[in-house]
């Protein structure tokens, strides 16, 4: 990663859906540790419900999608911090337990406006053992038109893969490109974020790009980036049970035994037509994800920027800044996010091209964030 | 591209709207059998209407939202807290002036009389502008504590817990005065009225701009609250200003009490009517009511009264009594752009103002917010001149059928002239009551037999006429299953006049994405729609059986506090917030004209308004609350799977 080397630091980005009933553990947990930045961001997490169809007598449907609404919570630590502060928050909002959300991390390089000051005793004080789980996982990042979410949750839950995490967001692209006209073109998007064993990965792209026409052109895309989970929200359906397990834990058991979960496919994913596939690379480059995190209003200047200097789009997500550390919080909370998938000769242009628009002043609070990206599928023509 | 954009934006306002439409023309021409009268005419206003509320709903969210928004934004960070509370007045105080829906108040209560709800009579005429600057008063003090709530992080519920227990108390207190009686209703419908299609996006944008920037760690859905504020606190100003007018007016004792000629009832008389002319007037009308004897009228103003005044009314008067009339043609329709301009352009120029001169910043998307504006504007025209044509004239006249659904009905429309009739045209039966004259007559429904009793007959000229006599619609099931099935039809009307309403559609949006998605837009218009229609089913009984607004608010509201002790704080402001914007141009109009029909003018139709604001409060706690029990459900049977 050639342009981590301008200023980048290397920081472990850690990333927790939280229920909305567990997220003031977490809240709890992260003050205790004294964080000096912590980025939340809206989110719901969806299942199957089982309801017994109406009037409990059966008739009609008898699962439902449920939606609940979580928290996403994002902060940076010290990599050798990652472990101790994964399994402290991980404990304090019993995230080991179905249903109650997902804890992982990444590396990921950092350039910021600010330097984060953290409060090196009480993290040192925490036991470096028993962070993440020793399986691989990715995060698949899906990106797709406001409504396309429930269908293509619904497909992944019906397959018991994951718990899919939605959140909203405003998308940037084609259609700032076409003046007053863009207002005939939706702004709102929605970001689904998968969390499965790497050996599913390719499953619930597959199911995505399918479900989701993302071979079509506007209708989004799917990136994925490995990650070290440290518990993960496996409780797809829930509701009255009459068996010992549940299909989903039948079917995790023997993924388990056979060490994949391949058996259980119907037919070969094919890529689909017109869809890119950039496997960690486009003409032999890496991707990267370039996240960029300003405050509120001024992330859609940055991101024309990088557009003009070879960025492809983006989607503003709306976050909310909070600090943990004692006398470190700001009097502005309102923040904006957004994930530019670039190829790596794009990645120094771009950077110096949201630097020339001011992105590390310290009056725009900014922060640049680079990670790697295993794989990322789009139309083109 | 545009074809596409246009297309999605009309089907979705024609389906917000179809189920009203469908329902009054239903109940009109298959249920209380009434012609429609010009259905061209009605079929157009209802275009004019879809058009212009997908106009109007595009440029609040091109428009209105983000420019609120981003001054809600932008306010914290760089303007001291005086230049927020000064800001934040403002833009309550220029919402109410420019919002109209007060003018409906004025029509509900035009035909008041003087002498009958003196206090009423006065706020809605001469005091009218007093009326209204309490409103603005309210409204202003709500944006600010709203704003302030946000910045410090206070929560809704104790200004709940604390205003509304005072409002109920002081409406129980002016119900038990004659004087303040009438006046109870109307303050408790002008909370409900003043926070209409433009004040409410406005706010809740502003709201969850500050609310965004203040942070604090919490859900996003308590940026809402300032509608609820600035439904609850226009409603203790005008408390406050009948209270203050209270000892200026005189108690509502008859029309000859109010004309005495005694100093210290005509010093009442006179303050309430303007002056010697408009008092002489009404004092005509009082004669024409056979309210008051007209020897005694012309004995009690006689030592006052300048000859010619009692013809020709005062200029204020007159342009009282001109208020509630439609302007006609082309007047009117020059009338509703202007109205259109005012509801609109104002605001949006002083948060325009406010951000590029006083917060140095520059305004975002300056081309789509102009065209939002234009469309807002536009989209407010088309709807007025739509619904004054289309839905408000359809409810205006199911609302006049609805009596014939519990009571036999002349009908006027069908009478026959029939001229002078000779001895042979009548026959005659002999019954057990002895014999008695029938004429044969066909008005419509082949030959029928009608009593000589039942034709009127001209004292000079001779000529009879007979008017039609339909008995009730529900007439084989009593009178009672009629005013049951005019309290079904309110019902329904309720129901669908809140799935058309803009403002409620805004904040439906608007919670859809501070829920991201879990509370969606559907299920609170639906849940609002159902209390609305509620609310105002117990309205209107409270007009057929004549009992206290209190019996229904009273309950309504212990249980909505009780709801909203067990709510969490987020849900306590979707519901509080909902019950402000669910009385807004659709259902009001619609309201006022089902109220007229049923004979609820001078402001006893007030309160049906309040009664529909309060249930939807109660509905969407409840939604809340089970939302609430099943994700908690959800997590903690996670421990056991």
């Amino acid at each position: 990663m050639r342009a981590a080397a301008n200023g980048f630091e290397q920081y472990s980005k850690i990333h927790c859906v939280a229920d909305a009933n567990v997220a003031g553990a977490v809240a709890s947990a992260l003050r205790d540790l004294g964080l000096p930045e912590v980025f939340v961001q809206r989110a719901k997490q969806v299942s199957l419900e089982e309801t017994g169809g109406f009037l409990g007598l059966g008739l009609g449907p008898t699962v439902r999608s449920a939606e609940d609404r979580a928290e996403l919570l994002r902060w940076y630590v010290p990599k050798r911090f990652e472990a101790g502060v994964m399994r402290r928050v991980a404990e304090a909002a019993d995230l080991f337990l179905p249903g109650r959300g997902s804890l992982f991390a990444e590396d990921v390089k950092l350039r910021r406006a600010e330097a984060l000051d953290f409060d090196e005793n009480l993290l040192a004080e925490l036991s470096p053992e028993g962070g993440a789980r020793p399986e691989a996982y990715s995060v698949l990042c899906c990106i797709v038109q406001r409504g396309m979410a429930a269908p293509l949750a619904d497909v992944v839950l019906d397959l018991g893969l994951c718990v899919p995490v939605v959140s909203f967001g405003e998308g940037m692209g084609l259609r700032n490109k076409l003046g007053l006209l863009r207002i005939t073109i939706p702004v709102d998007k929605e970001v689904i974020y998968f969390v499965v064993p790497e050996r599913d990965a390719d499953l619930v792209e597959g199911l995505a790009v399918h479900k989701a026409r993302l071979d079509r052109p506007g209708q989004g895309f799917i990136y994925r980036y490995p990650v070290r989970a440290a518990a993960v929200n496996l409780r797809v359906r829930r509701g009255k049970r009459s068996s010992a397990a549940s299909m989903e834990q039948v079917i995790a058991a023997l993924d388990e035994l056979r060490g994949s979960s391949d058996w259980r496919r119907l037919a070969p994913a094919k890529p689909a037509r017109g869809a890119r596939e950039g496997a960690a690379s486009e003409g032999g480059e890496a991707l990267y994800c370039l996240s960029l995190v300003a405050e509120e209003g001024s992330v859609g200047e940055f991101v024309r920027a990088a557009m003009d200097a070879g960025a492809g789009g983006a989607t503003l997500i709306p976050l909310e800044h909070r600090s943990y550390a004692a006398g470190k919080d700001r009097p502005v909370h309102a923040r904006e996010t957004c994930d530019l998938i670039i190829p790596e000769r794009v990645v120094a242009p771009v950077i110096d091209a949201v630097q020339s628009r001011g992105l590390f002043e310290p009056h725009s609070l900014g922060i640049a964030e680079l990670s790697y990206v295993a794989k990322a599928v789009t139309y083109r023509a | 591209m545009i074809g596409a954009y246009a297309r999605g934006k009309l089907v979705e306002q024609l389906r917000s709207i179809g189920f009203i439409v469908v329902y009054l023309v239903a109940v009109q021409a298959l249920i209380l059998k009434a012609p429609i009268h010009d259905a061209l005419g009605a079929a157009l206003g209802i275009g004019a209407t879809v058009v212009g509320l997908a106009l109007f709903m595009e440029g609040l969210f091109l428009a209105i939202m983000p420019l609120g928004e981003q001054c809600g934004l932008k306010l914290p960070g760089r303007a001291g807290v005086a230049a927020i509370i000064a800001f934040s007045a403002s833009v309550g105080v220029a919402a109410t002036l420019a919002e109209p829906a007060i003018g409906l108040l004025k029509v509900q209560g035009g035909a008041a009389l003087p002498w009958e709800s003196p206090l009423l009579y006065y706020l809605l005429n001469r005091g009218s502008g007093l009326l209204v600057a309490a409103v603005a008063v309210g409204v202003g003090v709500a944006v600010v504590l709203g704003v302030l709530r946000f910045l410090y992080g206070w929560a809704l519920k104790p200004f709940i817990f604390s205003l509304v227990p005072i409002l109920v108390g002081v409406s129980v207190y002016f119900e038990l005065s004659p004087t303040l009686r009438p006046v109870a209703a109307l303050a408790w419908d002008t909370g409900g009225v003043t926070t209409g299609p433009v004040t409410v996006p406005l706010v809740i944008a502003l709201g969850i701009g500050v609310s965004r920037i203040a942070g604090r760690g919490r859900g996003g859905a308590t940026s809402l609250g300032v509608v609820t504020l600035a439904s609850a606190l226009p409603v203790l100003a005008v408390f406050g200003l009948a209270l203050a007018l209270d000892a200026r007016v005189p108690a509502p004792a008859g029309a000859p009490a109010f004309f005495s000629p005694f100093p210290e009832a005509r010093a009442k008389a006179l303050f309430v009517s303007g002056d010697e002319a408009a008092l002489a007037a009404a004092a005509e009308k009082a004669v024409a009511l056979g309210a008051l004897d007209p020897a005694y009228a012309a004995w009690a103003l006689a030592p006052d009264r300048d000859p010619g005044s009692a013809a020709s009314p005062s200029p204020a008067a007159v342009e009282a009594a001109g208020s509630s009339a439609t302007p006609p043609g082309r007047a009117a329709l020059v009338s509703q752009l202007r109205a259109a301009v005012t509801a609109v352009l104002p605001l949006a120029l002083l948060l325009g103002v406010t951000l590029v001169v006083f917060l140095r910043e520059k305004i975002r998307a300056l081309d789509e917010i102009l065209l939002g504006l234009a469309f807002s504007i536009a989209g407010l025209f088309f709807f007025n001149a739509g619904m004054e044509r289309g839905l408000s004239a359809l409810g205006s006249q199911a609302g006049a059928a609805l009596p014939r659904a519990y009571e036999a009905t002349a009908r006027e429309d069908s009478a026959l002239a029939l001229g002078r009739l000779s001895e042979s045209d009548f026959f005659t039966v002999v019954g057990p009551e002895g014999p008695k004259r029938y004429l044969w007559l066909d008005y419509g429904r082949g030959p029928s037999a009608v009593p000589e009793a039942a034709l009127s007959r001209d004292a000079v000229s001779g000529d009879y006429r007979y008017v039609p006599i339909e008995s009730a619609v529900f007439a084989a099931w009593g009178r009672y299953a009629g005013m049951a099935a005019v309290l079904a039809f309110v019902f329904a009307l309720g129901l669908g006049a809140t799935l058309a309403e803009p403002s409620l559609a805004a904040l439906g949006y608007t919670v859809e994405d501070l829920t991201t998605g879990t509370y969606r837009k559907t299920t609170l218009v639906r849940n609002v729609g159902i209390g609305v229609g509620i609310g105002l089913a117990a309205g209107f009984a409270r007009i057929l059986f004549s009992f206290q607004l209190s019996w229904i608010l009273g309950p309504a509201y212990a249980l909505a506090l009780v709801l909203t002790a067990f709510s969490s704080e987020e849900f306590s402001g979707i519901a509080w917030d909902s019950a402000g914007v669910t009385t807004g141009p659709v259902t009001v109009p619609l309201v006022i004209a089902t109220g007229l029909g049923l004979g609820a003018g001078g402001g006893s139709g007030f309160g049906a308004v309040a009664a529909a604001s309060v249930f939807p409060i109660v509905f969407v706690l409840a939604s809340g609350l089970a939302v609430q029990a099943r994700a908690k459900r959800a997590v903690a049977k996670g421990a056991l799977v």
